[in-house]
This record gives C-alpha cells, structure tokens and sequence, in this order.
C-alpha cells in the first residue's frame, strides 16, 4: 500500500514539483551536461524540501526554486568547471540607456530563419553566449519572469537586469542573423541602411 | 506625427512582452495597436519570434526519472 503524504510532502508535490521540467531545463543550459543538471535540479528539491517552512504559501514558489539553483550552481558546479575568469560585462561596458533605448525587440528578426532550423540552432546561439547573458534571457524570455523576479534571482540590480537583457538579445540576434546568412537569407534592410547613411554622408 | 506615433508603439512593444507596462499602459498600448497596422505586424512578429525561440530550444530528457528520484530521496530522508 501507498505511504501517505505528510502535508511537507502534498505541499511539495503541489508546489514545487509543477516547476521540475523548468529547472531542469534551465539547469542543462547551465552545465551543458545532463548528469551535471539531474544532480543539480535534485541538489535544488532537497534543499526547497528541507527548507519547506521557510516558503510562504502563495509567494512565488518557482522564482524561489530558481534561486536556490542559481545559488546551486554558483556554488558547487561553477567552481568545478574549467570556465574561464568571468568578467562583470557591466562594469566593463558603460551603458547609456538613452543612447541605446530602453530595450530591444526581437521584429526586426526574419521569423523565416526559424522555419529552416532543424532544432538545435535556437541552443546553439543562445549556449554561445556568455553565462551572465545567458541566463537573463533564459529567466526573462523563455521562462516570463518579471525584471524584478529576475534581480531577485540572481541578486543584481533592476537596472542591470535591463541593460544586460538588451546586450544578450543583440548578442543573440546577431547570432541568429549569422546563422540566417550562412542559409542565404540577405538582409535587405542593413544594405538600404548603409546605402542610406552613404547617401546621407555624400 | 504618425511617424513619431508609430515609433512610440514599437518602443513599447518590448515591454510589453517583457511585462513592464502598468495595466493601464498595457490596456492603452493593446488599443491604440490595434488600430495601427504597422505597429500590429511588428507586434504579431515579436510574438511569433519568441515562441519560435522558446520552441526551438533544447530540452533535456528524462525529467519524469529526476522527478521520481527526487521522491524517492525524500522517502529515505524521512524514514
């Protein structure tokens, strides 16, 4: 016969385990490496297990489950693996959000590029940027947190979350624009933009 | 002035989709796009390229397991 729950275990099950599939998820496009990301999404529900009581009932139980791998991660699996030094691309780069505007879309891609991929392109270019852009738009695009959830998460403030959201999606399009000219779509509008300045500079 | 009113819609389109506008923006924003049809093409695009990336990306398999494990560890834990 089935054990019964304790009401630990219902609320787990109820609260918790609806956001397996997500975690775990976002922890392979953490590690690159299926072992390393069960180990880490498991590290993550123990952990959310013992410490049950101190989730309130009816905050954001996924944000929450989110930070505690982050964490996780930063902690056990980040420091094993031979990454190089990062860098904090925020302090590097001095953002103008004036210059730059608020942020940046996504329209002004081809939505054909998709319909030639074959599946793991998408991976690809979103695997080749660095970790700290990675995961913004992991958290913000893939998963619909909030700018706030996401400052939360990842402990930076909202202010970087949006300025490091704009540099990952450029970066990430640009990936995208490559992968779309190395299928042999033109993109027009960047030959008319340069013709345009051209003509401007005459 | 249409120009400057179309390009204020594309500046909130990202925000939208992003959750940035306060409700009334956001009421605002989806009636005024409406009744702009550049502003609603490149609004319907946004949306189609983003779930064209979300369902483009690599998902690992085997969820189901960890989910059991998971269970399985918490039983042992308990007893």
């Amino acid at each position: 016969m089935a054990k019964e729950l304790s009401p630990s275990q219902e609320r787990f099950e109820k609260e918790f385990l609806p956001h397996l599939e997500a975690l775990h998820s976002f922890a392979f496009h953490l590690c690159f490496n299926e072992e390393d990301a069960s180990d880490l999404v498991q590290e993550t529900f123990m952990k959310a297990f013992r410490f049950i009581d101190k989730f309130e009932e009816g905050t954001n139980a996924k944000a929450w489950l989110f930070k505690i791998l982050k964490n996780a991660y930063i902690n056990q699996y980040r420091k094993d693996s031979r990454q190089p030094a990062m860098v904090d691309y925020d302090e590097v780069a001095v953002y103008s959000e004036e210059e730059e505007g608020p942020s940046t879309s996504y329209f002004d891609l081809r939505e054909e590029i998709f319909d030639q991929m074959m599946g793991d392109e998408v991976s690809t270019a979103l695997n080749a940027l660095p970790e700290e852009f990675r995961t913004v738009i992991w958290l913000c695009d893939i998963e619909g947190f909030s700018y706030e959830e996401i400052s939360k998460i990842i402990d930076i403030p909202i202010g970087t979350v949006r300025s490091r959201l704009f540099r990952a999606r450029n970066m990430l399009k640009e990936k995208l624009q490559d992968y779309a000219a190395s299928m042999g779509f033109k993109d027009m509008r960047k030959q008319k933009r340069e013709k345009r300045q051209s003509q401007e500079e005459e | 002035m249409e120009d400057a009113r179309l390009t204020e819609l594309m500046r909130k389109i990202t925000p939208y989709f992003d959750k940035q506008l306060s409700l009334q923006d956001e009421q605002d924003f989806l009636q005024e796009i409406k009744n702009h049809p550049a502003g609603q093409t490149a609004f319907h695009k946004e949306r189609i390229i983003r779930d064209k990336l979300k369902s483009n990306l690599y998902r690992p398999p085997h969820t189901e397991m960890i989910g059991d494990q998971i269970r399985n560890r918490i039983l042992r834990e308990k007893d």
